[in-house]
């Protein structure tokens, strides 16, 4: 056995307590739900932070009041995006365990890194939020710039261990260069453009999200709403613009069995279709503040990310499919019924349970302000 | 079957353990600080005390700063050092439990959502309703410990579960699951009571009369763990596998000639801890409230913090040598598959550690040697220096020889006989070394080299290059 093959290692011999499928569409779907709110935490702090400079010592300008409302909610979206990257995680250990392990071990220190970096830079984001008031109005964005530097090399590390588990031939050579993890997966041609392009993508997702503030403040604050539509709306159209570039480039660095496969075609034929309705719908959201176009620009746009969240799984399954097939081919399955039926109850009764939670709050904030 | 995370003094055993150490002295108290806050705000309305309703606000910004980012980060960390620190162990357990941690991840992100709510709207929702999310919270977070407290303690008492066929159920309601859930219940009872002395202690403006009220009602929130903790402890040790029980029976008994094992070290700095705590809180917060202090509070939760470190530590050491009891060895080495492995040899079975003898020249008996260290030892010792469980210190000056025989004891270290008598001393702290007899040498000869001995170990590399 050559020692690509060796170093992808096994399934313990335990059964799985779902269907593989299920257990596939359990991640696709959680990493959608973390990528959303993760992808407002990536950016968040350099856009509030932006913002605040644009809006200067201007206390009621709308940029600065954009700024604060989005640095305010960047705790929120945090903690969101943690709780929903247990769900991804859990089930990419569980599916491709032979292969995560030991990407994982092979970059153990900058791995492990992940840790204090995220914890840093969510505290950054509290510091700013109860600080602000006894910091220089224009001082205290620099925090949350750290915060969000902080995140992306966080990014800029989970892009380097999704992208090392795809190619276990080099699991051998980083490990024996330093058993202790002090490795990254640098050489990997798409890494750059992987990464340059999900950014990208945080940048059109933090900018939906301003949006969405607007479609809240347009019944309190019309003027303040529409501006932050339109901000929201003219961001999403000039981010992905610029990532639709650097996803091409992203693109042609992916294997060409990859890039000429049906299931590649159909999705970016059709995330293609639905982004340019978005962009079309965002174009005219600048031009008249429309609700209803943004509100159609945000449908396609949360459609897009859907796509592009399944399409990278393609990926996955495109370059892991000659390790992993085998592997799922032997393992058996026995289904643990009850535990699966309680997890697809609360599942439902959870989703309930925030539709409760969140008018609750509304109502809360709506009856004081 | 993976690579093996290096950390070179300390061990990777040792970054589990603070990170986990940390983790649980928080999260602990994210459940029973949560039963504080709606007991206590509860308390606020029926007094009608405005003052008792404002620190609950400071204190519950204490609560959200601690546990939703340090509480949550070390929680996410302790998966990220298991997964690193033992990927066969991690792996065991998710295949095993995925759906539970499933199930826990929603308590989780239930829990979560409903402090934040609870959190951010202090003077905005009704008292009626506010007090409604705090009461909520103590249910689903109590159901966060519920999920992993079957996973915990399958990990110290598999109760013989059969991996392939049992019923999941059984494995998650193992014997030790209730009287663990029980303990962990008073713990963070009194760990909630500790938290907020200190938060209390911060209070420069509050009212002496409140302050003292508030003090003693907060040390009241250890009276659980002390009166009833050590009844659970001991039906929690009753639950115990035999052998366990045995080797803590051992160890403790060996206490009056001075002859401590580690594990009856860590279970009596625990009873020390636990004791040395209670007394301070009787003598500080409950009887002299008005002298009570900041120094004193962080005294306190330093205690409070020793008490869960030599607490998790007794439980790891009671797990030992195992990571999942009576199933997989701490090295990841499963404990059915011994003999399979003595017969295949250890590199033809452990897929990495074979791709790694690839790259080996011929012959190359030392790096053959360091392989089998690296794969079988390195969970609970490093090598060299002064480190965690150094080989080198606990070899000292025996030569090739002297491990050799060593090491072939070793080999037979799983064996018991009819009368459960185990063949060697090191049965039930140490896996056995398993390999064929040419890799079994080589590992001898890797230790040799680690001998503490100048000249002895030039003697070993001699042989090395011989060979």
């Amino acid at each position: 056995m050559d020692a690509t093959l060796l170093s992808v290692g096994n399934f313990q011999p335990i059964p799985f307590p779902a269907p593989v499928p299920l257990l596939q569409v359990l991640l696709v779907i959680g990493f959608l739900t973390h990528a959303l709110p993760m992808n407002v935490a990536l950016t968040g702090g350099l856009v509030s932070a932006i913002l605040l400079l644009i809006g200067g010592k201007d206390e009621n300008a709308h940029a600065t009041r954009a700024g604060r409302h989005l640095a305010a909610s960047l705790p929120i979206f945090t903690t969101a995006a943690i709780t929903q990257g247990i769900v991804p995680l859990l089930f990419l250990q569980v599916l491709y365990g032979p292969l995560i392990y030991a990407s994982s071990i092979v970059i153990a220190l900058p791995w492990i890194a992940v840790l204090f970096l995220l914890t840093i830079g969510y505290y950054g984001l509290y510091i700013y939020n109860y600080g602000k008031k006894r910091m220089d109005l224009m001082k205290a964005p620099w925090i949350l710039i750290a915060s969000s530097v902080l995140f992306m090399v966080v990014a800029f590390i989970f892009s380097n261990n999704m992208t090392l588990m795809l190619t276990p031939e080099k699991f051998l050579p980083l490990y024996q260069a330093s058993p202790a993890g002090a490795n990254l997966n640098l050489t990997e041609p798409t890494l750059i453009p992987r990464y340059l392009h999900f950014v990208g993508a945080a940048f059109a997702v933090c900018a939906l999200t301003l949006g969405c503030f607007g479609l809240y403040w347009k019944k309190k604050d019309e003027s303040f709403g529409t501006w932050l539509i339109k901000l929201g709306a003219g961001g999403y159209i000039g981010t992905t613009l610029v990532q639709t570039l650097i996803g091409f480039w992203f693109f042609w660095a992916t294997p060409q069995g990859f890039q000429a496969a049906k299931t590649t075609t159909h999705l970016l034929n059709t995330s293609f279709g639905l982004e340019a309705i978005s962009l079309i719908a965002m174009g005219l959201t600048v031009k008249k503040g429309s609700e209803a176009s943004f509100k159609v620009g945000l449908t396609a746009g949360i459609l897009v990310v859907a796509l592009m969240v399944v399409l990278r799984h393609f990926l996955r399954l495109f370059h892991t499919d000659q390790y992993m097939q085998p592997l799922f081919n032997a393992q058996p399955v026995v289904i643990q019924w009850p535990i699966l039926i309680v997890f697809a109850i609360f599942a439902v009764l959870m989703i309930g349970y925030f539709v409760w939670l969140g008018r609750t709050v509304y109502n809360a904030y709506n009856k004081t302000v | 079957m993976f690579p093996v995370w290096e950390v070179p003094n300390i061990g990777s055993g040792w970054v589990i353990g603070l990170i986990a150490v940390l983790h649980v002295f928080i999260s602990h108290f994210a459940i029973g600080g949560g039963a504080f806050l709606a007991f206590t705000e509860q308390l606020a309305y029926k007094k009608n005390d405005d003052r008792i309703y404002d620190y609950l606000k400071k204190h519950s910004k204490f609560f959200l700063l601690l546990t939703t980012v340090l509480g949550a980060m070390s929680g996410v960390g302790i998966w990220w050092a298991i997964g690193l620190a033992s990927p066969n162990g991690t792996q065991t357990l998710l295949q095993n439990f995925s759906l539970f941690w499933a199930v826990e991840y929603i308590f989780f992100a239930l829990e979560l959502a409903t402090f934040l709510a609870y959190y951010y709207t202090w003077d905005k929702l009704d008292r009626k309703t506010h007090l409604k999310l705090a009461w909520i919270y103590i249910g689903i977070s109590y159901f966060t410990l519920f999920a992993i407290n079957g996973i915990l303690t399958f990990m110290l008492n598999s109760g013989g579960w059969d991996f392939t066929k049992g019923n999941i159920g059984d494995a998650f309601f193992n014997p030790s699951f209730w009287p663990a859930l029980g303990l962990r219940m008073f713990i963070m009872m009194a760990l909630a009571g500790i938290y907020a002395f200190f938060t209390l202690s911060r209070e420069k403006t509050m009212d002496l009369d409140v302050k003292a009220y508030l003090l003693k009602y907060s040390a009241k929130w250890l009276l659980p763990a002390v009166i009833l903790g050590p009844l659970f402890v001991i039906a929690y040790l009753f639950t115990l596998p035999e052998p366990t029980q045995q080797v803590i029976i051992n160890g403790l008994s060996t206490i009056g000639v001075g002859n401590f094992s580690i594990m009856a070290k860590a279970i009596f700095m625990t009873m020390v801890f636990a004791v040395g705590l209670f007394g301070m809180v009787l003598a500080g917060p409950y009887l002299n409230p008005r002298a009570f202090n900041t120094s004193f509070a962080v005294m306190l939760l330093a205690a409070g913090f020793g008490f869960m470190f030599t607490e998790e530590w007794s439980r790891e050491m009671m797990r030992k040598p195992y990571v999942v009891y009576n199933y997989m060895y701490s090295n990841g080495l499963r404990k059915f598959e011994v003999d399979k492995v003595n017969k295949e040899g250890f590199f033809n079975h452990h897929k990495f550690a074979g791709a790694e003898l690839t790259t080996l020249k011929p012959n190359d008996e030392l790096g053959k040697g360091q392989l089998m260290f690296r794969y079988q030892c390195t969970s609970c010792h490093t090598a060299k220096g002064n480190g965690y469980r150094s080989m080198k210190v606990m070899l000292a000056t025996r030569d090739k020889d002297a491990i050799k025989n060593l090491l072939t004891m070793m080999k037979e270290n799983h064996i018991v006989d009819n009368k459960g008598v185990a063949k060697t001393m090191y049965h039930g702290y140490m896996p056995p070394v398993v390999g064929h007899q040419d890799e079994i040498d080589a590992l001898a000869t890797y230790l040799a080299t680690l001998n503490s001995d100048p000249a002895k170990t030039t003697t070993a590399k001699v042989e090395s290059s011989n060979s």
